[in-house]
């Protein structure tokens, strides 16, 4: 480790660099403005500027992390490859059946949203396996070989191929994805048994589609991406973060870009996980608030993954790091309902016209213009000086919306940060209460632009003892790329009871996977201090048609003896009856494999000098003005401790702490922040 | 806006509102976490509330459970158990003892009274599908329950918790009487552990925000509920209107089960009004209201529209109170006591199509036409060969199409009667039972045709692949009367079940209740299409392809039903024009069975049986119905059954006794009257 790492996150306006120095620790974070026409170009600007303005040397950066929402976007904007789709007969609706379920089932004029295949871009294959393996009807490759030719000449550029009973019986659909590769090799295939082998034919189905919709795209960008860092003397290869949390190269990527759907995110929680583990903190919630969602993740000593993540209304069951939305962010706009009630969003300004303090024609106030009405943001200092904010337009705006209720412009605003925070307490309750956490045992890690500005706020308002707010709150996702791992999931169904299976097959089982991991990992090139596997396995009683997902000790077969009492542990646990009469049946074995990648320990830069001593300025805290003191993050050094009322102004983001809250700097530069109980109106 | 000033400060109510919704949804994902029962988990059949003293639902969880809170009776189940001691929980599954908080046994619903400082500031309310609660059959649920003893265990109303104490011989009653005690009683448990939460979280509202503003929130936000729904019905044409269906039932040789719904739009209120609905039935259809306001089985589509034309409405027992409900005593929808009502299900659908076939003709083009109105669940049950054990796996829920809605397509292969229901995958479906999934798909040329036309019904083909593969099915409906139509939209097709289709053994099975296959044998079933709503004509040819392409239509039914000509898999424009120059339609399609069976009952006559054996002691009501329209059916000699037949046929069979009393059945044994 001498080199540079360089970790990059592409988001709709900014794309954000961090730099960090493998030896110091050091880290150096940059924005530059987005390109969304040519991307990659926007990620040049940014090694160009550090390059000619922080004098680095492209020849160091000897890892490069790439985080992007490109894939997910093409695939909400529907911008991917027309795809088509082979199915077994009797099931060419297999994607708009889906799982049956309405969204909203009281809504008479619900809408399901448009599928990523037309219906006529689907083809019937006469060919049949059973669950048992056995062939009830052969595949007839010449007939596949037609209905591709047929798909291709009405113009489809890509193809997803998903035979029922694939995921355990593979041979029809690796007969026919070869024979198609072998025609037709400008088309991208992926075939369900390929992208994730495991029975669900809809779920298998839809992830198969989102990767042969967005491959071609991504597949270009990526390589395009590489020979512009390869021109410009960087020597590393590159490397994409995954929805899993980890990384994986650019090859890998690029015929598997389904695996980076839910990467944004990810990121941020890796970011934030290690910032809590520097903290000695195991049990946090997540809290990623920008302009326009708020994003949770509930760590619960480790991170969570989901295998039932959605991407709109379609399932993505390769496991993500399990994120759930609960609201709008800093644009959500504040408006009168027709009963005379403040509401806050769904709706948001987003960043264009954006909220009425950043003068661009925004004339509604939001979440943000209430911040700067009552002085937690300084009209100058916001993003780093790079926004200047229009207070004047921010009141106007909140007087207008206030006239109706009797209320004046810093009463509104007053209104719409605690409405914000309760609608926030609202959606979060339940996440806790769906794990059985209690929200007194956990803190909250605060990241995002606006998220350190409201964390402290909401914790008041659950009961959340402590927030921490790691150093660059604004670039976690990128720093999250620089210090996470690689990692990648397999799965395989095996749908027995517990009489039926042995050790012996378990162990079979096991082996097979482990040695495909071990060749994942091989092709990754990457040098590591160390190698785990870690299998689960999804069980349940039988009869019984929900699964718990059950941990299993690391790099070692599992036993059918472990695997149930690991279970009736766990389901004792949920449920609370113990039950070691009623036989098990094991779903799905599960295995991941983490390849760590050596990691220096972070430090911020901090400018030299001596710290200036704070300045004071009066903000608006429960109806009452009240002074605060007002920091400068790069003033504050490891031991320094705050009381609330406190804002800090850092670069990306400020963080407020209120009357009653007080905190500390650690030794990371965090800021551990300590919250009374329930405040006192 | 409208309406008298609020008691709340408009920022506190917000407040309030976000921290009740937050307790239900809790209280929910609580039910969800830590109950048993399959039902609960795959099809989220579980209710839960908070509820005023004085019995309004003021805040129900939206995102995960049935929907079907509002308007739910809870002010009788409180007072059954009044006066209430901290630490009291209440628990009944006895449609009668509640008066029609429960509808069928196998909902066990509990509740507990929330105190703040000694004083009782509301009731949390909850409900779990238990999967057996006793009976005759296991499940509990069986069409041809003729009573409610054969349904299963019963609870009226009582402590199940008194101050805190558990009543063991309760429960113990409870456990020894069902078929899955530890389910059952893991089910309750999750209740508890839901109103646990309520109490805790009401504690630190009132803490921090003052039983005062408690108070005045929860009175604020019934009012606003009242208030907005208020203004939706002012909206609507005063007016009277009137919807009939039926439900078909189990007997082919019975009139089917008629629900007749008058609707009176005065200003803000509305009224519905249940006059001329069949009598209580031997079937376990019959839904118990008890005649209660605004009963919540009763309500849903009133409910339904009110949140889809007002996205913000609180959703509250408030909605209900500009609806007036009129539930005749004796009726299939307020039988009375110890009616069977195991599947009252199939009447709560039907009453959802009456009402928006009612409102149809208040809003023309702007109400769904009827969509399948059915849920049919489908269990297997098979002798695994290795080892023995009979396992029983459910298989696909059946639901179709909705109906052509304003300005969108009803929707493919659910709808709004089923829409929570989740499908198995075929692969899991495969591998747990001995089936071969033929298909799975959308069943083309099912959907009503119409400007916007019904959503497409499905095709389920399953291959035995093991001898004695049992199938039960419950619930399957509109085999002869189809979703109608609407504005000159046809009706969906009509659901259908048949046993080796295209074979020597071709069989169709009605509504199939016990099918056992043998190796090789097939079960086909099509569930019915939505109705179409508008001129099939004025679907732009463009939309009629594209369905074609898709598979939802054959051009043969392209021609035929929206005159929409095709040429080498194009539209043929002039051809089209041509055959569209026919007149188009319009009015309500009713569909062929229906026209054929009110043509020989037309409704004044189905008004005059209806009214005929009013008289009868509900008990025996509905034998009566069934053996005085036997009766007029077999002296009828015209083309239709006439008022005069229907009263002859009532005085031969209905014995008034000497003096005061009701009339009673004579024959004992009258046709259709054997179940």
């Amino acid at each position: 480790m001498t080199g540079h790492r360089l970790g990059i996150d592409i988001g709709g306006t900014f794309t954000d660099l961090v730099l960090m120095d493998e030896v110091t620790g050091e880290l150096l974070t940059l924005k530059t403005p987005s390109i969304p026409a040519d991307p990659a170009e926007g990620i040049m600007t940014g090694i160009r500027t550090l390059v000619t303005r922080h004098g680095v040397d492209p020849r160091r950066i000897t890892y490069f992390a790439h985080g992007q929402t490109f894939a997910l976007n093409t695939v909400l904007q529907r911008g991917g490859a027309r795809t088509g789709l082979l199915v077994t007969a009797g099931f060419r609706d297999l994607l708009a059946i889906g799982r049956l379920r309405l969204a909203e089932p009281i809504n008479f004029h619900a809408v399901r949203p448009e599928g990523l295949v037309a219906p006529a871009d689907v083809r019937e294959i006469g060919e049949r396996v059973r669950a048992d393996g056995e062939i009830v009807l052969p595949l007839d490759l010449d007939e596949v070989a037609a209905a591709v030719a047929d798909l291709v000449a009405e113009g489809v550029s890509a193809l997803a191929v998903c035979f029922l009973h694939s995921y355990a019986h593979p041979e029809h659909e690796r007969a026919a994805v070869h024979r198609i590769r072998e025609r037709f090799p400008e088309l991208y295939v992926s075939a369900s048994h390929e992208v994730w082998p495991e029975q669900r034919e809809y779920e298998r189905a839809t992830v198969t589609v989102l990767n042969a919709y967005v491959g071609a795209r991504m597949t270009d960008y990526f390589e395009r991406l590489g020979h512009k860092t390869a021109a410009a003397g960087v020597p590393a290869t590159l490397r994409i973060t995954k929805s899993n949390g980890g990384i994986m190269t650019a090859a890998s990527a690029a015929g598997a870009p389904v695996e980076t759907l839910l990467s944004g995110p990810a990121s941020g929680v890796t970011g934030a996980v290690a910032a809590a583990r520097q903290a000695g903190i195991e049990r946090f919630i997540t809290l990623d608030m920008g302009g326009t969602s708020v994003d949770v993740a509930i760590v619960d000593g480790a991170v969570p993954y989901s295998s039932d993540s959605k991407l709109e209304e379609f399932p993505v069951i390769i496991p993500s790091v399990e994120i759930s939305s609960i609201g709008a962010g800093g644009g959500s706009v504040a408006w009168i309902d027709p009963s005379g009630v403040l509401k806050i969003g769904p709706r948001s300004a987003g960043s264009d016209p954006g909220p009425a303090c950043y003068g661009r024609g925004g004339t509604e106030p939001t979440v943000t213009d209430a911040y700067l009405a009552v002085g937690l943001l300084d009209a100058g200092g916001f993003a780093g000086g790079g926004l200047r904010l229009d207070r004047e337009a921010a009141l106007a705006a909140l007087a207008r919306l206030g006239a109706p209720l009797g209320l004046d412009a810093l009463r509104v605003a007053g209104a719409i940060i605690d409405v914000t925070t309760v609608k926030m307490y609202a959606q979060l309750m339940p996440l806790l209460a769906r794990r059985g956490a209690d929200p007194a045992d956990f803190a909250i890690v605060a990241y995002g632009g606006a998220g350190p500005t409201h964390a402290a706020l909401l914790a008041q308002e659950t009961g959340i003892g402590r927030v921490v707010i790691p150093w660059s709150p604004g670039t976690l996702c990128g720093l999250g790329s620089l210090i996470t791992n690689l990692r990648q999931d397999f799965v395989r169904t095996l749908g027995a009871a517990e009489d039926a299976i042995d050790d012996a097959e378990l162990a079979t089982l096991y082996d097979t996977m482990a040695t495909q991991a071990a060749a994942w990992l091989a092709d990754q090139g990457e040098q590591l201090d160390g190698t785990v596997l870690e299998p689960s396995a999804d069980v349940q009683f039988v009869g019984q048609s929900f699964t718990i997902a059950v941990p299993l000790a690391p790099d070692t077969p599992p036993t059918v003896a472990a695997l149930r009492e690991r279970f009736v542990a766990a389901y004792a646990d949920a449920y609370g009856i113990r039950d070691d009469q009623t036989s098990v049946e094991i779903r799905n074995l599960r295995l991941s494999i983490v390849g760590q990648i050596p990691k220096p320990d972070v430090v911020p830069r901090i400018p030299p000098g001596i710290p200036e001593p704070p300045a004071r300025r009066e903000i608006v805290e429960r109806g009452r003005l009240v002074a605060a003191e007002v920091h400068r993050r790069d003033n504050l050094r490891p031991g320094d401790r705050l009381t609330g009322p406190a804002v800090v102004e850092a670069p990306d983001t400020t963080i407020y702490l209120p009357a009653g809250v007080t905190a500390f700097v650690d030794p990371t530069y965090s800021i551990i922040a300590t919250v009374g109980g329930a405040d006192v109106r | 806006m409208s309406g008298k000033a609020l008691r709340s400060d408009p920022v506190a109510l917000e407040i309030l509102r976000n921290r009740f919704q937050a307790v239900v949804e809790e209280m929910a994902e609580n039910i969800t976490r830590t109950s048993f029962s399959v039902f609960v988990k795959q099809t989220a059949d579980f209710g839960t509330c908070l509820v005023t003293p004085e019995g309004e639902v003021f805040a129900a969880p939206t995102e995960i459970s049935g929907n079907l809170m509002i308007g739910i009776p809870a002010a009788p189940a409180i007072a059954a158990l009044s006066p209430y001691r901290p630490g009291d929980v209440g628990v009944s599954n006895d449609p009668d003892g509640t008066r029609g908080l429960v509808t069928h046994l196998p909902d066990i619903w509990m509740w507990r009274p929330l105190y703040v400082g000694g004083e009782l500031v509301a009731f949390a309310f909850g409900f779990v599908h238990s999967s057996d609660v006793g009976g005759s059959v296991p499940g509990s649920i069986s069409w041809t329950n003729t009573d409610v003893y054969a349904e299963g265990l019963r609870v009226p109303p009582a402590k199940l918790y008194d101050a805190g104490v558990l009543n063991q011989p309760l429960l113990d009653t409870i456990m020894a009487n069902c078929r899955i005690p530890e389910q059952n009683w893991g089910d309750m448990k999750a209740l508890l552990a839901a109103f646990h939460t309520a109490q805790r979280r009401l504690d630190e509202i009132a803490e921090r925000y003052g039983l005062p503003a408690v108070h005045a929130a929860t009175a604020d936000l019934l009012d606003q509920a009242e208030r907005r729904a208020g203004d939706i019905v002012e909206g609507l044409p005063d007016g009277e209107y009137r919807f009939v269906d039926y439900v078909e039932g189990t007997a082919d040789d019975a009139p089917p089960t008629r629900i007749s719904c008058t609707m009176r739009i005065d200003g803000r209120r509305v009224a519905l009004d249940f006059a001329g609905t069949g009598p209580r039935t031997d079937e376990a259809i019959n839904l118990p209201t008890w005649g209660q306001a605004g009963h919540y089985m009763v309500v849903l589509a009133l409910v339904n529209y009110f949140c889809t034309i007002d996205r913000g409405i609180p959703y509250n027992s408030g909605l209900v109170r500009p609806i007036g409900l009129e539930l005749p005593e004796g009726s299939v929808v307020n039988p009375g006591p110890a009616a069977a009502c195991g599947v009252r299900a199939a009447v709560f659908f039907r009453i959802m199509d009456c009402v928006l076939g009612c409102l149809a003709q208040a809003l023309p083009g702007r109400i769904p036409a009827a969509s399948s109105g059915a849920v049919a669940i489908v269990l297997v049950s098979s002798v695994e060969a290795s080892t023995g054990r009979t396992r029983v796996s459910v298989a696909q829920p059946l639901t179709g199409g909705s109906g052509g809605r304003p300005a969108l397509d009803g929707i493919d292969g659910t709808s709004y009667t089923g829409g929570w229901l989740r499908n198995v995958p075929n692969e899991v479906l495969e591998h747990e039972a001995p089936l071969l999934v033929e298909q799975y798909r959308y069943r083309p040329d099912s959907g009503g045709a119409g400007r916007w036309r019904g959503g497409a019904g499905i095709r389920l083909t399953l291959r035995a692949l093991a001898d004695s593969t049992v199938f039960a099915v419950r619930g399957m409906e509109r085999m002869r009367f189809q979703p109608w139509g609407l504005d000159g939209g046809r009706a969906g097709a009509p659901a259908r079940a048949v046993r080796n289709p295209g074979t020597a053994t071709e069989q169709d099975l009605g509504r199939i209740n016990v099918l056992r296959l043998d190796a090789g044998e097939v079960l086909d079933v099509e569930t019915a299409g939505g109705g179409g709503l508008g001129d099939p004509y004025t679907r732009p040819p463009a939309d009629v392809l594209a369905d074609i392409v898709a598979g939802l239509l054959s051009p043969a039914a392209a021609e035929r039903d929206y005159g929409v000509v095709l040429r080498d898999g194009a539209v043929d424009e002039q051809a089209t024009a041509a055959r569209r120059a026919d007149a188009g339609s319009a009015g309500i399609d009713l569909g062929a069975a229906r026209l054929r069976y009110e043509r020989r009952w037309p409704q004044p006559v189905q008004d005059r049986l209806v009214e005929a054996v009013a008289p009868v002691r509900a008990l025996n009501r509905g034998r009566a119905y069934r053996a005085v329209a036997a009766a007029a059916e077999a002296a009828c000699t015209g083309i239709e059954v006439t008022v005069a037949d229907v009263e002859a046929a009532a005085a031969a069979h209905l014995v008034r006794p000497a003096g005061p009393g009701r009339p009673a059945v004579r024959t004992t044994a009258a046709p259709g009257t054997g179940r």
